[in-house]
């Protein structure tokens, strides 16, 4: 009888303490809120932190915990970091929860405004109305001035802004939440933050994956070269295409004599603005034109439309590169503030007279120096160059993603990394452009890595599924018929 | 000690010798998980669609790229079949003037071929459906931007949804379904004790002889109702435990739920059960001491649980009237069900429920004390 | 001892009692002889407060029954028919609990049922469960069972129904032993031979009524008849449902 009440109890008992760990995590006390884009309730915190290193002025480092279906690792969680700089993790939950939706199923995934974006104090400046940006002559914009205006709206120290300072908000939040382990996964801007963690607190990592690698020792301003590289490639790719060269048999001369001839300015009146239709006069300068065939470059979908784009506009006709421009118009809310804190103070320093002298001629290269040499002054910015010297070295699996075709981290730069970190591996997508995951088999390939970090049991064959696209040869569909052969996947 | 604790403790002791009621609370304990386990487990094989996807298409030459779309979203043609995978029975019709039409810009034509109210396809058909949809938005965003506009232009409505269901609250129906079989356990596994203390004894004269000491009818109830609840809480712990280590093996992902058995909630249901047990076990005792033999017990007790069993499964499956929370079983379920989709506890319709549970068991425990000093029943005048 | 007083009782159309009086003294055999359907159950049924009369009453040891069922249960002992064992418990399992419902505590209950085992023989079958058990090894168990807790008074009904001659032997031997001990013993039968075996006063019942009372030699005497089967058929006046 006793023993039936004993065993009654301890059928009871196992049930009671085998499932008391799970309420460890204290997911339960953090608010239920919604992210953009979400429709699941996920939950929100925030944690208070000094602006700046002994300052006594603090602000709220906001963070949104999406959990996991079953938590069979409440221990751990994946840390997803954005781009930029200067994009909110937060913003971007719906890309995440896309990308890492099988991920979701067993892990936790923590998501963090980095302070200066976002719902974290973000460091923004005032943009001008999309109306006006169609006619703006962006070459004769005084600099000095509208950063001096932004210094002034904003009026923070930027030196507490930059990527050491948001690691010891990251470090300060995974221990708040009780997280053991974080995977970490970076993209583009998002995997130097990867990279210093991995240096500073390497025992709480367990994996590393980067999509779009800087490494520390690289210069994110030398993304003027990986632009004229990325349109080289994208040159002599239609040139590889029969259709394509068909169509557009004299791209590159075309392509160059436009950026020659554009000399100063070409004001084209009589346009329509490619979202609200207002007329309008479109002024193309040299650096507008530039940066929207740059931006066209990091989508598959919208290259494709690029030697169409050219063709057209040698023509006179503006329609496409305006389609284009109003793609730039939106999607890129980068905090401007904290986009600059990271560049004046970590990257505009230790720029060598060799690294300006390789970006003169580039075709993005120049501006963007030009405009930093200007900016950067202003914003007074100490410099915060010391971790920059070195690539990280590390014995963490870390799985490196690149996109053949990236614009802005090419996949030489992840290369270089493969010796440093001896337990990776680099995949490179024949045809993905910046940041592979979302869109290719890398979604896949990072669940198999997070689940089991050995990398040489990586299943990496989904990669051949990405297969080459065609350039559009008129307005309404890409050219047919891409057969290996003629491909320009070498 | 008092009596009726001797009574349990024989009726406990007896019981637990007696093979057959001890399988009868074990065998749907633990045979009810794994069953909906191997359940579960086959519907989501049924249901979900394959991760390479294989499929007729016929013409697709016609359409290049549609084929490169379709192929990285893991949907081929079965021309490219490896061995040891099977195709759908779905073929997609690629117009003969797919491509004219793609190249004028004009609407091109495909056909889904394919039986719409097979469950083994119509995973499969949706997901060429949304890949379909997902290369003509593309396409169209691109020929939007050759001609100058912006692709946001036609996504006119930007509509946020925000699902105010707690991320455990995913796949209710399953919760609910998992819940009834665990709150029936209650009911089935103290059901062979109840009739073998009661018709039972009856059937062995030991009934006469029982009433024959001096005790007090109430000890005597006390103690059976006590074992008879004793075995339905013991059959829940083991319902709960098997469906705690079987349920781990179900990717109930996959189905978009989430069944959790953690601490709080078995401590919850075998909180809010306890009434439940005792009604039970008072129903029980109640019917089946009215019969004369085991059988006739056993085949009144099986009409008598339909009851318990509609409410609960009219619960689970969510197609009862709102007053069903306020009533026993249902509104027990109901509050569980609120415990493992994360909301707030129904306080007000779950006390009105417990009260209920108690009210009739206390009035069923009444019935069954003059039942057993009424010398027409103990000795069926 | 056991008194019934003017004791009736309807069953549905039937009057199953019908102004029965008897006592059973204290140091006494009592048989309640009778054929079958003369009332002799529900007359004991009646003495247990299973059931209720509708007049007259019954006490024990002077504590009526139905004012006082509990205090006046204590006082008595049954032997059942049929005898109502537990099959999955063992005959010191069964008995234990029979002597703790009685209100013995449960040291004390322990003790008593150790002696009623050694007082019956049984230790041999003690601790098997009694499944499968013979009808003497049965009968053992349950006259244990009305016995441990040593009431004054102890009611068998039919007790040697289905009996062999040897457990027929020990029951008979057990009924003199406590009979020399100063209990009250009352049984109910319809087999005469057992009846003037045993008994020190006879009841002589049918159709719900005590017909006469007295030693086996008295009703000899008062029918004038040689033995005790004459005088009863001649009291009932027929020996439909009697046992020799």
């Amino acid at each position: 009888m006793s023993s039936m009440l004993s065993r009654l109890a301890a059928t009871c008992f196992v049930l009671l303490s085998g499932s008391a760990l799970a309420e460890s995590v204290p997911k339960a006390k953090l608010e239920p809120c919604y992210l953009p884009n979400l429709s699941d309730q996920v939950f929100c915190g925030e944690l208070t932190r000094p602006e700046t290193v002994g300052g006594e002025k603090t602000i709220a480092v906001h963070y949104a915990v999406l959990p996991a279906l079953r938590d069979n690792f409440p221990g751990e969680a994946v840390l997803a970091i954005a781009g930029g700089p200067g994009q909110s993790a937060m913003d971007l939950a719906a890309h995440f929860n896309q990308t890492l939706s099988d991920v979701r199923r067993e892990r936790d995934i923590l998501l963090i405004d980095q302070r200066g974006t976002g719902r974290s104090n973000i460091l923004h400046c005032d943009e001008m109305d999309s109306l006006e940006q169609l006619s703006f002559d962006d070459q004769s914009m005084d600099i000095a001035k509208e950063t001096q205006r932004c210094k002034d709206d904003l009026a923070v120290d930027l030196n507490g802004y930059t990527s050491r300072q948001a690691l010891a908000d990251f470090e300060a939040i995974r221990k708040k939440l009780n997280y053991e382990k974080l995977h970490l996964f970076g993209t583009s801007y998002g995997t130097r933050m990867v990279q210093l963690y991995m240096r500073h607190h390497p025992n709480v990592i367990a994996t590393a994956s980067m999509d779009g690698l800087v490494p520390l020792q690289q210069n994110v301003l030398a993304v003027g070269e990986s632009v004229d590289h990325s349109m080289e490639l994208m040159l002599k790719q239609c040139e590889l295409q029969p259709a394509c060269h068909n169509r557009f048999p004299n791209l590159r001369q075309d392509f160059e004599s436009l950026l020659s001839n554009i000399g100063g300015q070409t004001l084209l009146q009589g346009v329509k603005h490619p979202i609200s239709a207002e007329g309008a006069a479109l002024r193309l300068t040299k650096s507008k034109l530039n940066g929207i065939l740059r931006l066209a470059l990091y989508s598959q979908q919208a290259r494709s439309l690029l030697p169409y784009a050219i063709d057209r506009l040698k023509l006179g006709d503006s329609g496409p590169v305006l389609g284009l421009f109003g793609l730039t118009m939106s999607g890129f809310d980068l905090a401007m503030g904290m986009h600059a804190a990271v560049v004046c103070a970590e990257d505009w320093p230790r720029l060598t007279e060799q690294d300006r002298q390789a970006l003169k001629g580039s075709l993005i290269g120049e501006d963007m120096i030009a405009a930093l040499d200007i900016a950067c002054p202003i914003w007074q910015l100490e410099a915060d160059v010391a971790d920059f010297a070195e690539p990280l070295h590390s014995d963490i699996p870390t799985l490196l993603l690149s996109g053949k075709y990236d614009p802005a981290t090419p996949p030489a730069w992840a290369e270089t990394m493969i010796e440093q970190l001896s337990h990776s591996r680099h995949i490179v997508f024949p045809n993905g452009t910046h940041a592979v995951a979302g869109h290719t088999c890398a979604d896949e390939l990072i669940t198999a890595f997070i689940s089991n970090p050995k990398l040489d049991e990586l299943d990496v064959s989904c990669v051949e599924k990405d297969r080459e696209r065609g350039f559009f040869i008129n307005a309404n569909t890409a050219s047919a018929a891409v057969t290996e052969k003629e491909s320009a996947d070498d | 000690m008092t009596a009726w604790i001797k009574i349990y403790k024989k009726e406990m002791k007896d019981a637990i010798r007696d093979r057959r009621s001890v399988m009868a609370a074990l065998s749907y304990s633990i045979g009810t998980p794994l069953i909906m386990c191997i359940l579960f487990i086959a519907m989501i094989d049924k249901f979900s669609s394959p991760s390479a996807l294989y499929l007729t298409i016929e013409n697709p030459q016609q359409a290049p790229e549609l084929m490169r779309h379709l192929q990285s979203k893991d949907i081929f043609s079965k021309d490219a079949l490896p061995e040891g995978k099977s195709t759908k029975a779905i073929t997609l019709t690629i117009d003969d003037g797919y491509l004219y039409a793609m190249q004028h810009g004009e609407l091109a034509t495909l056909t889904i071929t394919a039986d719409f109210s097979n469950d083994n396809l119509r995973s499969s058909i949706r997901r060429l459906q949304r890949e379909l949809r997902s290369f003509s938005r593309e396409v169209a965003a691109l020929r939007l931007i050759a001609r100058g506009v912006s692709p946001e232009v036609i996504r006119v409505l930007d509509v946020q949804a925000k699902d105010t269901a707690k991320p455990e609250a995913k796949g209710g129906f399953i919760i609910g379904v998992a819940i009834f079989m665990m709150i029936y356990a209650v009911f089935i596994s103290g059901m062979n004790l109840a009739i073998d203390t009661s018709a039972g004894e009856r059937e062995r004269n030991s009934l006469a002889l029982m009433l024959s000491l001096p005790i007090r009818v109430s000890d005597l109830v006390l103690g059976k109702l006590l074992a008879v609840s004793s075995f339905a809480l013991f059959g829940l712990c083991m319902i709960l435990l098997v469906s705690k280590i079987a349920y781990a093996y179900v990717p109930w992902q996959e189905l978009g739920a989430n069944v959790i058995i953690d601490g709080r909630f078995a401590l919850y249901m075998l909180l809010f059960s306890f009434p439940l047990a005792l009604l039970a076990a008072s129903m029980q005792l109640f019917v089946s001491f009215m019969a004369k033999t085991f059988k006739e017990a056993q085949s009144y007790l099986t009409i008598v649980l339909i009851l318990p069993m509609g409410m609960a499964m009219v619960t689970g499956y969510d197609i009862g009237p709102d007053m069903l929370r306020w009533l026993p079983v249902s509104g027990q379920q109901k509050a569980l069900m609120e415990v493992v989709k994360g909301n707030v506890l129904p306080w007000d319709s779950l006390l009105m429920a417990t009260a209920i549970t108690l009210l009739l068991t206390g009035a069923l425990v009444a019935a069954l004390m003059k039942l057993l000093s009424s010398e027409k029943t103990v000795f069926s005048l | 001892m056991i008194e019934v007083h003017n004791l009736s009782k309807k069953i549905a159309d039937v009057q199953a009692l019908d102004q029965l009086s008897f006592s059973a003294g204290d140091g006494k055999i009592t048989g309640l002889l009778g054929p079958n359907g003369a009332g002799k159950t529900t007359c004991l049924r009646t003495l247990f407060n299973l059931l209720d009369a509708d007049n007259g009453w019954a006490k024990v040891d002077g504590i009526n029954v139905k004012e006082n069922p509990l205090k006046a249960k204590k006082g008595l002992g049954l032997f059942p028919d049929p005898f109502g064992l537990y099959e999955r418990l063992s005959p010191r399992e069964y008995i234990q609990y029979f002597a703790e419902l009685n209100g013995l505590a449960s040291s004390a209950a322990s003790a008593a049922c150790e002696e009623v085992i050694e007082r019956l023989q049984m230790s041999d079958i003690a601790d098997r469960r009694c499944k499968g058990f013979s009808q003497g090894q049965r009968m053992k168990t349950a006259l244990a069972q009305a016995i441990v807790h040593k009431p004054q008074n102890i009611v068998l009904d039919e007790p040697t129904r289905g009996l062999d001659v040897m457990s027929t032997r020990t029951l008979r031997d057990l009924l003199l032993a406590l009979k020399a001990d100063g209990h009250c013993i009352l049984f109910s039968s319809h087999v005469m031979q057992e009846v003037s075996a045993l008994c020190d006063e006879v009841v002589v019942m049918a159709a719900g009524r005590a017909i006469a009372q007295g030693s086996p030699a008295e009703l000899c005497e008062r029918t004038e008849q040689d033995s005790l089967e004459e005088a009863f058929i001649s009291l009932i006046g027929s020996d439909e449902g009697i046992a020799a």
